[in-house]
């Protein structure tokens, strides 16, 4: 790319748009990290994250020639693999607490076998994960991809479908329930 | 809701946390403390999820699964009978093959990034003799669009024919800044 412009995704979403998988393994190799770190924290599970990213990337690519705002794209692919995470939510009715436990049991599981530092952390991201998944889930998101993983306000809302002004309600919300105010409601 | 001591609540301060602190929270040392505590919180909870991102596994594993996927379902290339530019034969070319050669016309541009090239045919006719090329391109601030604009339609001119007869090319050109917002759009004979 050329070097007055700066870095951005914009040229590699065109190129892949005009069919070329090696733009497309630039993109995918730039943000698998964030979307599969994103599904987890709304799946609970690592396992299950790859997988539901793995068919995010195949609708993303099936979908990519229709896609008119190419700076957008980020959005759009958190969005894409957001509803391909719900689904899954919704086929194995996992949106209740069962999701916090498989990842708690996931991040105590090899536990008996750490040293005494990595233990510690474990605990400690035990504790994060814990918060974030007593979230309703439209917070839960809300606060991922903005607080998480650095989503524009605008990017997020795409990525929810939803508008700046839900997305900052839920979001503040979020921050609410997570500052750990004991009058908070959790509400959607 | 927690209320601090100047009438603000914490809400108040949360629903503008990652904006700039407005006047009263400039001059109120209470909104001032409980932003600068609030986004402590935030920002620590954030990095840690953020480091619990190693807990994943490889990812180089992991996009060399998802691509060994997007190559078994490869979308098929657009093929269309057209006159070479070199020889004269008809052959068929691929929007791909057409669209490497505009960007490779652009060459190592300092001023001028492609984004994106389609080229189609316009005649009903094959070979085809007639096209039109799609070419939106990003500019460096300082650009001057109209210098831009027809330095984009000789180039992409350039690439096509190199390819391929055209009798007629129609050049869609949209020139947009770095984040990708349109800043010109034109459409030319070449």
């Amino acid at each position: 790319m050329s070097q007055g412009v700066p870095d951005s995704l914009i040229p590699w979403v065109g190129r892949a748009q005009e069919g070329d998988p090696a733009a497309f393994e630039h993109l995918v190799t730039r943000l698998n990290g964030p979307l599969r770190s994103f599904a987890r924290g709304v799946l609970g599970q690592w396992a299950e994250a790859e997988d539901a990213v793995q068919e995010a990337w195949l609708r993303i690519w099936r979908r990519l020639p229709h896609l008119k705002d190419r700076a957008a794209f980020t959005g759009w692919a958190y969005s894409i693999t957001r509803n391909v995470c719900l689904d899954r939510i919704r086929s194995r009715d996992r949106l209740k607490a069962d999701s916090l436990d498989a990842q708690l049991l996931e991040l105590a599981a090899p536990e008996a076998a750490q040293p005494e530092a990595q233990a510690e952390r474990r605990l400690e991201l035990e504790r994060a994960w814990g918060r974030v998944a007593a979230l309703p889930l439209a917070q839960r998101e809300a606060f991922l991809l903005v607080a998480v993983h650095g989503l524009s306000y605008r990017d997020a809302a795409l990525a929810m479908g939803s508008t700046e002004t839900t997305l900052r309600g839920r979001l503040a919300r979020a921050r609410a329930s997570l500052t750990n105010d004991p009058g908070e409601e959790a509400t959607p | 809701m927690s209320s601090l001591p100047c009438g603000r609540t914490r809400d108040d301060v949360l629903q503008n946390l990652d904006g700039p602190p407005d006047a009263h929270e400039l001059q109120c040392p209470w909104c001032h403390d409980e932003r600068a505590r609030l986004k402590d919180l935030d920002s620590g909870l954030a990095s840690i999820l953020r480091t619990s991102d190693e807990d994943g596994g490889n990812d180089d594993g992991a996009v060399a699964a998802v691509m060994r996927a997007i190559r078994e379902n490869l979308r098929p290339l657009r093929s269309t009978s057209a006159v070479a530019a070199g020889s004269g034969e008809t052959v068929r070319v691929t929007s791909l093959d057409l669209a490497d050669a505009v960007r490779d016309a652009f060459g190592e541009s300092q001023r001028i990034q492609v984004n994106y090239v389609d080229v189609r045919p316009e005649d009903s006719a094959a070979p085809h003799r007639t096209w039109r090329a799609e070419c939106a391109v990003s500019v460096t601030p300082d650009s001057d669009l109209t210098e831009v604009e027809a330095s984009v339609v000789s180039q992409v001119s350039a690439g096509v024919r190199a390819v391929v007869v055209a009798d007629h090319l129609i050049v869609d050109v949209t020139l947009e800044d770095v984040h990708g917002e349109t800043l010109r759009h034109a459409v030319r004979d070449s």
